[in-house]
């Protein structure tokens, strides 16, 4: 069947392809923007490898900072002397904690959250607890890797 | 009696300096002298402004007077205050 | 006389009666809440002196990371003046914030946001969202321990929004954490981004109301109000608040200079006892209020997600409440009002005293 009119006039035709033309152009060229201005994200690092020597002897009970990528890592020494790794940000607002060994307690003065020795959120806001890695001495050098992952250490 | 005013203002604050601890950035200038300019120029900025505000104060009643008299229409130029 | 020639230049090109119509056909209604009328005016005039004291404190500063600090330090410690103009830069900022949230809950409490000056009320709104933000990233570029957490705490806050959180975050802190990347951004908001914006929307924001003029509060609107012309005695008066204000202002910088931390340093402890700036306390108080988690859903989140929805409640309030809109009394919303007042004020007090 042959319509008489054309159920879309030229105009209307004209009109819809002008406007979605003109916004899929402006699309195209926001696209790239959107694309820089929004960072790349660096992931957090699997393993580092720090000097044994700075870390072990530290005194009983006390803490000591180590760069976990951009972030607050503490080497962790119990009473019991063991050496332990732990992600020094709060689970809460990933504020930096501090440990408090009068009170064998991590401590986050953001909002006041607390955290044991085993990294378990006790009292305060905190929703998780902290993140503890698995720490290895090789060859003076002291490894800590997220739990799970298998450090394969280049050679030289 | 300004003067013994101002010297009073000078000695309070001297005082009020070496007593305070000192902050681990010194946040204004620290001596005596400096302070004492300091908080000369901030009386004698709060004079003006008070002027400065009692003068505008009398231009607005004058102002008013005048719109109460109804000679709002001679007022061509008040617009742009100059 | 040659100010005569200049006058005749000018007037041979453009139409001055036009405008000196405009002028006389300003005017102000005259009543017992005048008050609240003068509270735009200041606004504008403390952004000015935000503007103008940023301009001067832009010409030194220098966003990087090891260096950010010790140039705010060497601005207030070895620049003419300088100490002089970074306490004005920030006071200058906390009483413009005051003022705006003062100028907004009067809006709201006397409904002056009715038909038809809803895009006044959504203008201003997002101004003070802006004024907040501007706050925010001003806050962090003395790249001192208490800003760089607070603005960790903050980003971390907006990364507790559903659904757009993660990318919201990410985008304003310029990676996964705060770093000297975030410093940068922050540095570009708070000097090239939001002062256009800004600039935007006050040009908008106060043509709108030279166009719908003054709003009268709704109980007022049947009687006969004396109109006052606005040039000069409203000027005038705008003028002598504009003074006090800026004693006031100039006295506050000098006697209580804003202090200057240690050096950001991701890898140290957070410092004890850590606020955010006043403005943020009705924020941080609820936050406190909820639980880690609430039904195995993180608290965090929830919290988040009602603050969200309150203030797009508040942006939106022109439109929900249609009684205002046609003139009538609106009781629902003067308790709204009343709630977002209340709440905002109690919140801020708690903030300072604990």
């Amino acid at each position: 069947m042959k319509l008489r009119w054309p159920s879309v006039t030229r105009r209307e035709f004209l009109n819809t392809l002008f406007t979605g033309w003109f916004i899929a152009f402006f699309a195209a060229c926001i696209y790239p923007l959107l694309k820089f201005i929004y960072p790349n994200l660096e992931k957090e690092p699997d393993f580092v490898i720090l000097n044994a020597k700075d870390f072990l002897e530290i005194p009983n009970n006390s803490t000591k900072p180590f760069p976990w990528g951009g972030k607050l890592g503490l080497i962790f020494k119990k009473d019991d002397g063991t050496i332990h790794a732990l992600k020094g940000v709060c689970t809460h607002m990933e504020c930096n904690i501090m440990y408090k060994p009068e009170e064998r307690k991590f401590y986050c003065p953001c909002h006041k959250g607390y955290f044991d020795q085993d990294g378990k959120n006790i009292s305060g806001p905190p929703p998780r607890p902290l993140e503890f890695f698995e720490v290895r001495i090789e060859n003076e050098k002291l490894i800590v890797s997220k739990k799970g992952v298998k450090v394969e250490i280049p050679k030289g | 009696m300004i003067h013994l005013l101002f010297f009073a203002i000078f000695i309070f604050f001297i005082f009020s300096t070496c007593l305070c601890a000192k902050d681990e950035v010194p946040l204004l200038p620290e001596r005596p002298i400096d302070r004492y300019i300091i908080y000369e120029c901030l009386i004698f900025f709060w004079i003006f402004i008070l002027a400065l505000i009692m003068v505008i104060r009398m231009k607005l009643k004058e102002t008013e007077r005048l719109q109460q008299m109804g000679f709002d229409e001679e007022e061509e130029d008040v617009p742009f205050i100059d | 006389m040659r100010f005569q020639r200049v006058k005749k230049w000018v007037l041979e090109r453009y139409d001055s009666e036009a405008l000196r119509g405009l002028i006389k056909k300003k005017y102000v209604p005259s009543h017992k809440y005048e008050i609240f009328y003068y509270m735009g005016g200041l606004a504008l005039f403390l952004f000015f002196i935000q503007f103008l004291t940023g301009f001067a404190l832009a010409l030194y500063y220098v966003p990087h990371p090891e260096q950010a600090n010790k140039y705010v330090v060497d601005i207030v410690t070895k620049l003419n003046f300088g100490w002089l103009f970074r306490s004005l830069h920030h006071w200058g900022a906390q009483i413009l914030i005051g003022v705006l949230f003062f100028h907004c809950f009067s809006t709201l409490l006397l409904k002056s946001y009715r038909k038809p000056r809803e895009l006044l009320w959504i203008t201003g709104t997002i101004l003070l969202g802006i004024s907040i933000f501007f706050g925010l990233s001003g806050y962090l570029l003395v790249w001192d321990e208490r800003a760089f957490a607070a603005v960790r705490v903050a980003t971390g806050g907006a990364g507790s929004i559903p659904i757009i959180g993660q990318y919201l975050k990410a985008f304003l802190r310029g990676g996964n954490d705060v770093t000297g990347e975030t410093l940068a951004r922050f540095y570009a908001f708070h000097v090239s981004i939001l002062p256009f914006l800004t600039m935007i929307l006050i040009s908008l924001h106060v043509l709108l109301v030279q166009y719908h003029g003054l709003s009268v509060p709704l109980f007022l609107e049947g009687e006969k109000l004396r109109k006052v012309p606005f040039f000069p005695n409203v000027l005038y008066k705008d003028f002598m608040i504009w003074l006090f204000v800026l004693g006031v202002l100039v006295t506050i910088s000098v006697l209580a200079p804003p202090e200057i931390g240690k050096k950001a340093d991701p890898y140290a402890p957070t410092p004890e006892g850590i606020k955010p700036e006043w403005y943020f306390y009705f924020l941080f108080q609820t936050l406190k209020f909820f639980p880690g988690e609430i039904f195995g859903l993180s608290g965090e989140t929830i919290a988040v997600s009602l603050i969200t929805l309150a203030a797009i409640f508040f942006l939106a309030i022109p439109f929900f409440d249609r009684k205002s809109s046609r003139g009538e009394k609106s009781r629902t919303f003067t308790w709204v009002g009343v709630c977002y007042t209340v709440y905002f004020l109690v919140m801020t007090f708690l903030g300072f005293v604990t």
